[in-house]
């Protein structure tokens, strides 16, 4: 693996190396061959600027009037010409001892030559010109002058003009002599005294153009030499044998890249066979990797890993978290081998056990092990889930299993926190926290009102309240008439508990007892309750009846309070009713029996709570030897029209009836449903309707 | 004579000639497109060569050219150039500036016959004009500069004049905080060199050309000359004047010798002539031709200003260089001409300083 990463990088480095040089060779390639063109024109251009320097030698040789301004220019051209050549071919990377070079110094050296001779060139120009302007128009103005001048003077003077013409348009030294010698004959003349000054002048102009001819001949033969443009030609033929060498360089660096380039190719094909190769065994260790990175070792089951990816999902996931009870003391019991298999165990039950896909859903539950003894059914979930339905399937299916290691019996049972509220762990573990706090409680689904904070927090006011108003004395009975149905007349009160705060707003049960009954308070509430409606009754003569808890009952400093009070005041004792709710825990019944003879043997009477809202059991009535039964407001509510509820009630009326037993209906809250009750003959009747929970009783029902 | 009024109405006929050729003041428009659109190529061919004749004649024909209208020139540098060419602190004394001895309030010249150098000194030469020097071939009398930053350095080191060395002019112009501040703006570099002092010193001088002479007018063909200075004009080429005074500046393009015919006595046994540059014998007494421009304004004349006015240098020049004495209206009319030469002062001066 590591020589192959090696291998790629060094591939890399090298089709860099290559691409980088690649550039640069378009780049260079580019540069030159637009120098060298550039090169070739300029030389070029040095050609035609020489022509042109040769051409205006000429013309102000030709011309009376020139403007030397323009020899000048084509000199300057030259010049720049010259330093752009140099500039350039500096940028091509030219030595300075190639011909080229060597044509370039040459060609130099002949330019500043060439200024030299024309600066002289100018001079003799202008100094032939004018003379041989003059000789004439002097010739002209002595002959004109004066008219006694000779004949022989005349025709010295048409000599000497004709000869300056010969020499001058031949431009031959070898002509000179005889303009010499027509010079030479006209200084012996002695022309008149007049004209003496004009005759000088002329003589002065014969001698500069006979001493400037020959010089003016050499400078323009000189500047006319073909010298320049044989170096120019040099220059160029150097330069096109250079160019050729550089094509060649061109030529073989091209083949070099494209080697360079098929050997780079061919590299990334043997690389790309090889990890094609190396691919196909990082994916077969890869899939193994990725189940041993999803799947528990000990239970087969996917993992809290795979839990994580799965459960973001799903849309409305549905987790049902399933812990075993006790896990750590099977562990401690049997040792880790024997959890190991109580794991494995259930590990399977669950997954054999999952319930059936959704419809709508494509993937189905699957079965995750959490943690430690932590596991999860996770679903899609939907409108036909009934989750609690499913936990309860599942403690069933456990319930019935033997759970046998070594051939001895284990005991094993789990609950189940349900959630179907992200974050899904956390919110089924609170729920789980929610179970293990309630006795025979083995599911729950998590609600928000589960959140513990808020709740823990709520619960401590609520404690707070109810520790005040033990210590203000505000713990109140309200008191509900019980109706007799025969003539509709009160025929007892039920004692409500009631509690005072701060403000004086006076609470309902509902408010704090749900939470008060978990604490330490309770007992003390109950005390209060049955001192205060002792005391309240003191000044009444009616039946009245108190709720009890059967923790009320199991809870011996409230027992004996109560028996206490019943043996001080035995006169109200005979007109209490207790009220036990008819689906409270009566797993020790046997406690409860004998609270229950004890009050019976003080007159209390015992009446059931709430009957027929939960499992209501007949024979548990007959039991507790009971003397009133309360028919529970789900009952009695509708009664007036629903039927199926009067057929209910009309059975259990007709029950108690035939075991002597009083009924009494809660929650009659319409003159309907109080019709009804009468009719169904139920003994007593009590709601909103008939009367609702006031402080003071009144003093005699009767 | 008749090649005078030939040519005063030549600009005239044509004038008239291209007014036969506009379509009159027709009413319908449409017409006179078409006809305009059909006699297009006929006005090319008529009207065409008519104009390219007069231009070859003025332009091309002619030995003498006009200044062009204006010259590339960096305008930081010559503004810095302006300063230094003003300012005593490039002598030795701090008494004179380049323009103590190129007054550029009137030629470009001096005044003097021979310029003055710090300590009174005298020179042998007369300082010729700065404007239009960058036309030259070379510069100096005798051409010992290729151009006007060679040029520079000769007055700021030369002792009879302002006797500097390099190492001094660095020195002084790197210790005036406003010259390195302006300098280093422009060159670079935390110290004043010696070559950016004659680079802006030249490029100042660069920016003094004065185009807008009549003459070059004339030459544009925007205005006809009067006649006695058209005769002028034709008396200097007839004289042979122009066989040296020819190109751009009239002058400045060849080296001559002004008394080849009868030769004058030298001044100064050292003479800065050619000779002094090429040590050839027939190299002495030759000197760069001077241009005409402004010719007027820049007396006195000639390398030792040893003519005082016009009259006097064309009578030197008449009768040293060609042979022979010039009539009055010869005189009268080449001065007419040389007035035609003159031009309002270079632009670049007249520009806030």
């Amino acid at each position: 693996m590591g020589s192959m990463r090696g291998k790629i990088h060094l591939t890399i480095i090298f089709a860099f190396l290559v691409g980088v040089l690649f550039v640069y060779y378009l780049k260079e390639t580019k540069e030159q061959t637009t120098h060298r063109l550039t090169l070739l024109s300029e030389i070029t251009e040095l050609e035609r600027h020489q022509k042109t320097l040769q051409g205006e030698l000429l013309r102000s040789g030709f011309f009376l009037y020139h403007n030397y301004d323009r020899l000048h220019t084509a000199l300057g051209r030259l010049r720049t010409t010259l330093e752009n050549i140099d500039d350039l071919y500096n940028r091509v990377g030219g030595g300075n001892d190639t011909p080229l070079a060597t044509a370039r110094q040459r060609y130099r050296q002949q330019l500043a030559r060439q200024e030299r001779l024309v600066n002289r060139f100018l001079t003799a120009n202008s100094l032939l010109k004018n003379s041989a302007m003059y000789i004439p128009l002097l010739s002209r103005r002595l002959m004109l002058h004066e008219q006694e001048t000779t004949g022989t003077y005349h025709t010295l003077l048409a000599d000497l003009t004709s000869n300056l013409y010969l020499a001058r348009n031949s431009l031959d030294p070898d002509l000179l002599p005889a303009f010499h010698a027509s010079l030479a004959a006209l200084a012996e003349h002695q022309p008149p005294a007049a004209m003496a000054a004009l005759h000088q002048a002329l003589l002065a102009h014969g001698r500069v153009f006979s001493e400037t001819l020959p010089r003016y001949d050499r400078l323009l033969q000189a500047g006319l030499e073909p010298a320049a443009g044989r170096l120019i030609e040099n220059m160029m033929k150097a330069l096109e044998n250079e160019n050729r060498s550089w094509l060649g360089r061109l030529n073989l660096l091209t083949y070099l890249f494209f080697a360079a380039f098929l050997v780079s190719v061919a590299l990334i094909i043997v690389l790309l066979l090889r990890a094609e190769r190396e691919n196909k065994t990082l994916n077969r260790l890869s899939g193994d990797l990725k189940t041993a990175a999803t799947t528990d070792r000990l239970t087969g089951l996917a993992n809290r890993f795979s839990f994580d990816s799965d459960q973001e999902r799903l849309l409305s996931p549905l987790l049902l978290l399933c812990n075993i009870d006790d896990f750590r003391h099977i562990n401690d019991l049997y040792g880790t081998a024997a959890g190991d298999f109580v794991l494995q165990r259930i590990a399977e039950l669950l997954n054999n056990n999952l319930p059936p896909a959704a419809p709508a859903d494509s993937g189905g539950a699957q079965c995750y092990r959490l943690g430690g003894d932590d596991f999860g059914i996770l679903l899609e979930d939907s409108p036909e889930t009934d989750p609690e339905q499913l936990s309860r399937h599942l403690l069933q299916v456990l319930d019935e299993q033997d759970f046998v290691y070594h051939e001895q019996p284990l005991r094993v049972s789990i609950s189940i926190g349900i959630s179907r509220q992200r974050p899904l762990l956390e919110t089924a573990d609170l729920a789980l926290k929610e179970i293990k706090k309630h006795y025979r409680l083995r599911y729950l689904l998590y609600r928000d009102e589960l959140r513990l904070q808020e709740r823990i927090a709520a619960n401590l006011e609520t404690l707070q309240l109810m520790r005040r108003a033990l210590a203000n004395d505000d713990i109140l009975v309200y008191y509900q008439p019980i109706i007799d149905n025969r003539d509709g007349r009160i025929s007892k009160y039920e004692g409500l508990v009631r509690l005072r705060d701060e403000d004086g707003n006076i609470l309902s049960p509902g408010r704090f007892l749900e939470v008060v009954k978990e604490s330490a308070l309770y007992p003390e509430l109950t005390k209060r309750v049955v001192k205060r409606s002792f005391a309240d009754m003191a000044n009444c003569a009616c039946g009245f009846s108190l709720n009890l808890a059967v923790a009320d009952i199991l809870d011996t400093e409230v027992r004996d309070y109560i028996l206490q009070m019943l043996a001080t005041y035995p006169a109200t004792a005979r007109r209490l009713t207790f009220e036990i709710l008819e689906n409270e825990g009566m797993e020790n019944v046997e406690a409860v029996q004998a609270f229950i003879d004890e009050v019976k043997a003080a007159g209390c009477q015992i009446a059931v709570d709430d009957f027929g809202s939960g499992y209501s059991n007949f024979a548990h009535i007959l039991t507790l030897k009971v003397d009133i039964l309360k028919i529970d407001a789900t009952l009695i509510r509708n009664i007036d029209d629903d039927p199926q509820a009067r057929v209910l009630v009309h059975t259990i009326v007709d029950f108690c009836r035939k075991l002597g037993i009083k009924t009494v209906a809660e929650f009659v809250h319409s003159a309907p449903v109080y019709e009804t009750v009468k009719e169904l003959e139920i003994d007593y009747s009590q709601g909103f309707y008939l009367g609702k929970p006031h402080p003071n009783p009144l003093p005699d029902c009767q | 004579m008749p090649s005078i009024y030939s040519f005063t109405s030549r600009t005239q006929a044509k004038k008239s000639g291209r007014r036969r050729l506009l379509p009159p003041t027709g009413k319908n428009l449409l017409l006179a497109g078409l006809l305009l659109f059909l006699l297009l190529p006929t006005i090319r061919a008529t009207g065409g060569p008519e104009l390219e004749n007069r231009a070859l004649e003025s332009e091309a024909s002619e030995p003498i050219t006009p200044i062009p209208r204006s010259i590339d020139f960096d305008r930081a540098k010559a503004e810095l150039g302006r300063e230094l060419f003003h300012d005593p602190l490039l002598s030795l004394d701090r008494t004179i500036s380049c323009a103590s001895c190129h007054d550029l309030d009137s030629g470009g010249h001096d005044p003097r016959p021979v310029s003055l150098g710090i300590k009174g000194r005298e020179g042998s030469m007369n300082a010729p004009t700065v404007f239009n020097a960058v036309f030259n071939f070379r510069q100096f009398w005798n051409g010992r500069a290729a151009d006007l930053r060679e040029q520079a350095d000769g007055p700021l080191q030369n002792p009879v004049e302002m006797g500097m060395s390099r190492e001094e002019v660095e020195q002084r112009l790197t210790a005036d905080g406003d010259y390195r501040r302006r300098f280093r703006a422009i060159y670079g570099g935390e110290e004043v060199r010696f070559t950016a002092v004659l680079d802006a010193l030249a490029e100042f001088q660069r920016a003094l050309i004065t185009p807008g002479s009549r003459f070059d007018q004339y030459l544009r063909g925007e205005i006809t000359l009067a006649p006695h200075e058209y005769q002028g004009y034709l008396t200097f080429k007839e004289l042979g004047c122009v066989t040296c005074h020819n190109g751009v500046n009239l002058g400045g393009n060849s080296f001559q010798r002004i008394d080849i015919i009868k030769p004058r006595e030298l001044d100064h046994e050292d003479l800065e002539d050619r000779y002094a540059v090429t040590g050839k014998p027939t190299d002495r007494g030759v000197f760069k031709v001077p241009t005409l421009r402004n010719i007027v304004l820049t007396a006195p004349y000639l390398h030792d200003g040893s003519a005082a006015d016009l009259e006097q240098v064309l009578s030197t020049m008449a009768r040293h260089g060609l042979g022979v004495e010039l009539k009055d209206k010869q005189i009268h009319d080449l001065i007419s001409f040389f007035n035609t030469l003159t031009a309002p002062r270079p632009d670049f001066l007249n520009g806030a300083q």
